[in-house]
């Protein structure tokens, strides 16, 4: 923003949209196509958790080093407080896909905070939304493998409520579980994503541009106390965005291993 | 102020409406499917299996140090009743050496007395031999200067006697003698 932004003219032009803003974001002939920085940053978001798991557990030693003590430990964490910790019997078969989409959206949250790049692949719709969707196939197949019909005729006639209330619950139930589940899943991550980045983006934009003005010593003495104010205020929310980017990632992940319980053990 | 709004919502109409911020790009979901299936894979074919194989080596690594902690404590243990049964028999290997020296002292002590009486007695039995000898001397000492003095008095008293008184007095000596 910062760098499009210094073709503009900051005291006689009201609306400036850079010209160069296109090239800052897509790199052209890239291997002979056009690749976006956004799809840099995904697959970028892979080769991370892919690189440091693989450092972290290479040696495979009997006393780990510091490295593969923090990638044992997410994968515990991962595997035993939300594969086994929520959806119980039968979740270790989930821990693959459950730490893979942890680690995925983590990297690609704290790309929100990582100086250089700030920006969070998961706040654009793609990541969330096919993230989303995996696990809806995955809970909804789980579902029909368990009970078979059973699955969608307990979503649209539930048991265990009163007949008058059977219709309304049912179809209540079968769009929260069918259609907003899977949305509501995506949108979670990417509205918290999309706010903080632009909140960040906003804070931090406007102090650089309250701080490094044109115009004479009087002018930039007027209006540096008010960028140093958003400066002060942008670092606070940078903390507390480091903080959504971990937990949005937690998030997703708890309510993706939830969804699948519920699907895997009815009964409960 | 006309213009600048009208400039606004030409960037607005340009930059497109609400909905199209929602909707996903479609090379933005392939990289997504490309990147996430590179991560899965990776997680599930390489990742847990060698985090399991490093957990399981870890476990019977530390059941091999338990293992050997509790052999090593078997072994100290046994050491242990070892030692204490090796101070308890010094104590009592030390108690009769004790009692023998105890028992020792006290022979050697009553054999020292026995002696000592026996000597003393010797002195005492020496003593009284010596304190007999020393009295039969003092005495035949006594008589044979009783005697010289009897002698002299008797000579002196002979020379001053007449014949008849000496005869007279020699006849009543015999005869107290008789």
């Amino acid at each position: 923003m910062i760098t499009a932004a210094e073709t503009c003219d900051f005291v006689n032009q009201v609306v400036c949209k850079p010209a160069n803003v296109k090239e800052l974001f897509e790199f052209t002939n890239f291997a002979g196509t056009q690749i976006s920085r956004t799809e840099v940053l995904i697959l970028l978001a892979a080769i991370i958790p892919v690189v440091v798991v693989f450092f972290g557990l290479r040696k495979k030693s009997v006393v780990p080093g510091k490295l593969q003590s923090a990638v044992e430990s997410i994968f515990s964490f991962v595997k035993d407080e939300i594969a086994l910790g929520v959806i119980g019997r039968g979740g270790e078969k989930f821990t693959p896909y459950l730490v893979s989409i942890f680690l995925f959206i983590l990297v690609g949250n704290l790309f929100e905070v990582a100086p250089l790049i700030n920006f969070p692949v998961t706040s654009r719709m793609a990541l969330p939304l096919f993230l989303s969707l995996i696990t809806y196939f995955i809970f909804v197949f789980v579902g029909i493998r368990e009970e078979g019909f059973g699955y969608i005729s307990h979503l649209v006639w539930p048991p265990g409520v009163p007949v008058a209330l059977k219709p309304l619950v049912g179809i209540i139930e079968l769009v929260s579980v069918l259609l907003v589940r899977p949305f509501s899943l995506a949108v979670r991550l990417f509205a918290n994503l999309v706010a903080g980045h632009v909140m960040l983006s906003l804070l931090l934009a406007s102090a650089y541009f309250f701080i490094v003005q044109p115009g004479g010593a009087d002018y930039i003495l007027s209006k540096a106390p008010v960028g140093l104010a958003w400066f002060t205020l942008g670092l606070g929310i940078y903390g507390f965005e480091l903080i959504v980017s971990i937990l949005q990632a937690y998030i997703f992940t708890l309510l993706s291993a939830v969804y699948i319980q519920t699907s895997l053990h009815p009964e409960h | 102020m006309n213009m600048n709004l009208e400039i606004l919502l030409a960037e607005a109409e340009e930059s497109g409406s609400g909905i199209d911020l929602l909707l996903p790009a479609t090379s933005e979901l392939v990289a997504g499917v490309a990147a996430f299936a590179i991560v899965f894979f990776f997680i599930w074919k390489w990742a847990l299996p060698a985090l399991n194989e490093t957990l399981e080596n870890r476990a019977s690594a530390i059941e091999g140090q338990i293992k050997e902690a509790e052999e090593t404590k078997a072994e100290a243990e046994k050491s242990k009743s070892e030692y204490d049964e090796l101070v308890s028999n010094a104590d009592a290997e030390v108690q009769k050496i004790i009692d023998e020296g105890k028992a020792a002292a006290e022979k050697i002590k009553e054999d020292m007395i026995a002696e000592a009486k026996k000597e003393a007695d010797s002195i005492v039995e020496k003593a009284k031999s010596d304190s007999e000898a020393e009295k039969e001397r003092v005495s035949t000492e006594l008589k044979s200067e009783v005697a010289d003095l009897s002698l002299e008095i008797s000579q002196k008293v002979a020379s001053s006697m007449t014949k008849k008184d000496q005869q007279k007095l020699i006849d009543k000596f015999i005869k107290d003698m008789g």
